[in-house]
């Protein structure tokens, strides 16, 4: 069953069109692979979905609630949560007070009260291997911790649908890797994980479909093997021929 | 956080510091009391100010406007309407608060810079209007209030001690703040407007909260004050000063803390009882001085500023100056 589904939806900015009459959807359990060549409107895409950006045009889904006009906290309440492409943790707390944040707010209604949403907040650190860093300062964190905290913090609101926005750019192949087996551990725990993400490996490595997008348009669809050797993603994407032989 | 002994020191200090406040009147002197009963209506200030600027992150230049409107909601309750000043004060803290929603709603929208520059426009607007509406606030003429009854002695701590109650109810409100759900939402929305609504926050609703709580003590304060002066005119009690003051205290003391106003108005208050009377002529340099070594110094108060002893202050100096060269 589609968790997430669009239809027709496009976004302008001025003259340039972010996204044209994209159709999507996402079956519930997946992990969708999002990729495209710079510009090619990921993130908007992101950002229409979780409310950031009004659409200009068409409809968003959750399962068959209606979401392109709700204001973005009320999107996350339903279960939409996100990490953002250049890292925003909250900066002047720790690490347990910024999970602790998403934990007593988000879909997680019922960690209204403190004590609740420490236990939750405490399951999460666990679960992101960030116990040890509980009381550092957020700001004090390498990048790679950064994003493990935004992952945390979105992940304590309870979300259905996490929509990863390149958590893997600028780590080191070992922090990829850590990374990856993180998101893999998240996905298998029942969220929907919708992962936009330039390094390759990562994104080929643990996603289930591919849906590539090039000028806010959907380019190719399908199963990571069949999208690679796809002659119109090499040629926009990877921006050279396959040799052949 | 913390620790078991950090914890019972500070309820130990806060016992202690509760017992001086409560013996004072009954030992100091009237000069003194007097002096005592404004710095803690502007520990109050302070306090209630940081709920929206410290917490929240949202700078208010135009919270004189919620002094205002409780002054006058007691002297029109009490003279106009001829209400007991229990019920006028009640209606102070409501019509501030009221107002605040009422401006916020559509204000809080703004972000940042913009919620400051149209929290200064309508202080001016307001103060305008107040002193235009002439039949029920007087006019510039401003209003005179009944006085309380009872000696001199018995008015003295009855006014220390409203102050006292509305200042203790208003660290009450942070502390209470500061450990639930709304603290963590209001810092959020400090910390990364954006990344708390992704977070499920309801921003404008917080920070319309954040500023009615804020301005609410603002204006029970202002009810009390003019009782105790018993004469209230709009350019004093719309006085912007009181905005400017409440931003300094909070930020010598430390932004988004539990005592750290608390503690900015004390230094600062002592400062001008020493320097002041000195330094009359100067007055407006000293606290314009002032502002220019917090922000340099300590822009996050000296509690801050304090942990990292002498060279850090110095290192943090040197820091900051270049990031405002760049």
């Amino acid at each position: 069953m589609a968790i997430l589904t669009g239809r027709n939806v496009s976004k302008r900015f001025g003259g340039l069109h972010a996204i044209e009459r994209l159709d999507f959807s996402v079956e519930e359990g997946e992990v969708v692979g999002l990729i495209g060549p710079n510009g090619a409107g990921k993130t908007t895409l992101v950002n229409v979905i979780t409310g950031a950006l009004q659409i200009d045009g068409g409809e968003i889904f959750l399962r068959d609630q209606r979401i392109d006009r709700l204001p973005p906290h009320h999107r996350n309440r339903l279960g939409i949560a996100r990490t953002f492409q250049i890292v925003r943790p909250f900066r002047g707390l720790t690490v347990r007070d910024n999970v602790l944040a998403g934990a007593l707010y988000g879909r997680s209604e019922r960690h209204w009260l403190l004590t609740r949403a420490r236990e939750r907040c405490l399951a999460v650190l666990e679960q992101v291997g960030l116990m040890a860093k509980a009381d550092v300062p957020a700001d004090r964190l390498t990048v790679a911790d950064k994003k493990r905290v935004e992952l945390a913090r979105a992940l304590a609101t309870g979300p259905e649908v996490l929509l990863l926005d390149e958590v893997m750019s600028g780590l080191t192949p070992t922090e990829v890797d850590e990374m990856m087996s993180l998101v893999q551990s998240v996905n298998r725990s029942g969220v929907t994980v919708v992962l936009i993400e330039h390094v390759m490996r990562a994104v080929m490595g643990i996603s289930q479909r591919i849906v590539v997008l090039q000028n806010g348009r959907k380019l190719a669809e399908g199963l990571p093997a069949a999208v690679a050797a796809d002659d119109a993603v090499i040629t926009a994407y990877l921006g050279r021929r396959a040799q052949g032989g | 956080m913390g620790g078991r002994r950090q914890r019972a020191l500070a309820v130990a200090a806060a016992v202690l510091c509760l017992a001086l406040a409560l013996a004072a009147p009954f030992v100091v002197g009237r000069y003194t009391l007097r002096f005592l009963t404004s710095t803690l209506m502007f520990a109050g200030f302070a306090v209630s100010w940081n709920i929206l600027g410290g917490l929240t992150g949202y700078f208010s230049f135009g919270h004189s406007v919620f002094f205002g409107i409780g002054a006058y909601a007691v002297a029109i309750g009490m003279v106009k309407a001829g209400l007991p000043f229990w019920v006028s004060l009640v209606a102070s803290g409501l019509a501030a608060a009221l107002f605040a929603v009422a401006i916020g709603l559509p204000v809080l929208r703004l972000r940042g810079h913009y919620f400051a520059l149209v929290t200064l426009g309508i202080g001016e607007v307001v103060r305008g209007v107040v002193s235009n509406l002439t039949k029920l606030t007087g006019g510039g003429g401003g209003l005179s209030l009944p006085i309380f009854p009872g000696g001199v002695d018995t008015i003295y701590r009855a006014f220390y001690f409203m102050m006292l109650g509305t200042l203790l109810a208003s660290l009450l409100v942070v502390y209470g703040l500061l450990h639930s759900r709304i603290g963590y939402g209001l810092v959020a929305i400090r910390e990364d407007e954006d990344a708390a609504q992704m977070i499920g926050i309801s921003t404008t609703a917080h920070k319309v909260l954040a500023f009615a709580l804020s301005a609410m003590f603002f204006g029970v304060f202002g009810g009390i004050y003019a009782y105790w002066l018993t004469y209230i005119e709009p350019a004093d009690v719309f006085d912007i000063k009181i905005s400017v003051l409440s931003i300094i205290m909070t930020l010598l003391g430390g932004l988004g803390t539990l005592v750290g106003p608390l503690l900015g108005t004390i230094c600062f208050q002592l400062l001008s009882e020493f320097l002041w009377n000195r330094l009359l002529e100067f007055h407006t340099a000293f606290l314009g001085a002032l502002m220019i070594v917090i922000v340099l110094v300590f822009p996050r108060g000296f509690i801050d500023a304090a942990r990292g002893g002498v060279r850090g202050a110095f290192r943090r100096t040197v820091a900051n100056v270049r990031q405002f060269a760049e």
